[in-house]
């Protein structure tokens, strides 16, 4: 395996499972106040499922600064293409 | 899971895709922290086949209209069910504690995913079916790491398509709690299943999955 993933790869899972953490609690809190039929179970829900669809690209920003840090500039720029082909992407799909 | 959504759970196209890929997303992160912490992703072939098979995505999505899609889903399911019976056929496995973190053949495997990608945003086929077979039969990456690296790379597209839908409004999140709280929990387990798992079943589960793609692939294409 390549040096500095040994130590970017458990770094980016600690920050995944932070937030997965708090996403699950949101989505927890939003399914009871769904069951006692609480409105404010639609504002859980949808923070929650933000969070949880952010989460990879979360990783990739963070792998990024990570590899900045590192002084591995050809990781940092491949890291950087991805985000700007997702923000693209997204651009695209959004005026189509 | 598109399909169990609508047939058995009686959810709309829309919504069971809006659904998936949330949970698709949800999935990958939570399989990836397992993975990520052990070393078994590589990060760096990971982001790097990403790039292409993205920008790959993008074109193919955008190319939708100029190509018969009979004759990419007849050729594309070919290769497809040539690299399950290459699979299943023993051959030496790389041990995943030998892999150096320099796939071979990076260039063509690079070739090969912006054409994987560009199949995906045409037909909508899942990632990891074309990107575990590349890494591992063409770039001789283990079949472990190339199925934990994939599992990383498939959270990071379905996130961005998730977030289109969402930016659309399109987005179901009524129903969406205890679908990503199941899957969670499941990609968890499935994560610390894998370790004990061997080789060989995961390959032979890996071709059944890739076989059933495109024999659906060919029936869509035979319609």
């Amino acid at each position: 395996m390549n040096n500095s993933d040994e130590k970017i790869g458990p770094l980016i899972s600690k920050i995944f499972r932070f937030l997965q953490l708090v996403a699950m609690g949101l989505l927890l809190i939003a399914l009871m106040t769904a069951l006692f039929q609480l409105p404010i179970n639609r504002i859980f829900s949808y923070i929650g499922i933000a969070l949880v669809i952010i989460i990879p690209i979360v990783g990739v920003i963070a792998a990024m600064i990570e590899y900045m840090r590192r002084k591995n500039y050809t990781m940092a720029i491949m890291a950087a293409i991805v985000l700007v082909v997702i923000i693209a992407a997204l651009l695209i799909s959004l005026k189509s | 899971m598109v399909p169990a959504m609508t047939l058995i759970m009686g959810f709309s196209a829309k919504q069971a895709v809006s659904l998936s890929l949330m949970a698709v997303a949800a999935g990958s992160t939570g399989a990836s922290i397992n993975f990520l912490r052990t070393g078994r992703t590589d990060l760096q072939l990971g982001l790097k086949l990403e790039t292409i098979t993205t920008i790959g995505a993008v074109t193919g999505a955008i190319i939708a209209g100029l190509i018969n899609e009979r004759y990419l889903l007849i050729s594309f399911a070919v290769i497809l069910l040539y690299s399950a019976l290459s699979m299943m056929l023993p051959r030496k496995e790389i041990d995943e504690n030998e892999y150096s973190g320099h796939p071979s053949r990076f260039g063509l495997g690079m070739i090969i995913s912006f054409i994987g990608g560009n199949i995906s945003g045409l037909l909508g086929v899942g990632g990891g079916i074309i990107k575990v077979p590349v890494m591992n039969l063409l770039m001789g990456v283990p079949l472990k790491i190339a199925s934990a690296t994939s599992s990383y790379m498939i959270g990071i597209t379905a996130s961005t398509s998730a977030i289109v839908y969402l930016f659309r409004g399109d987005l179901y999140y009524g129903q969406a709690p205890p679908v990503i709280l199941g899957i969670l929990a499941g990609s968890q387990i499935g994560a610390r299943i894998s370790y004990k798992i061997k080789t060989i079943y995961l390959k032979w589960l890996f071709s059944v999955a890739i076989i059933y793609t495109a024999v659906r692939m060919l029936m869509k294409a035979l319609q």
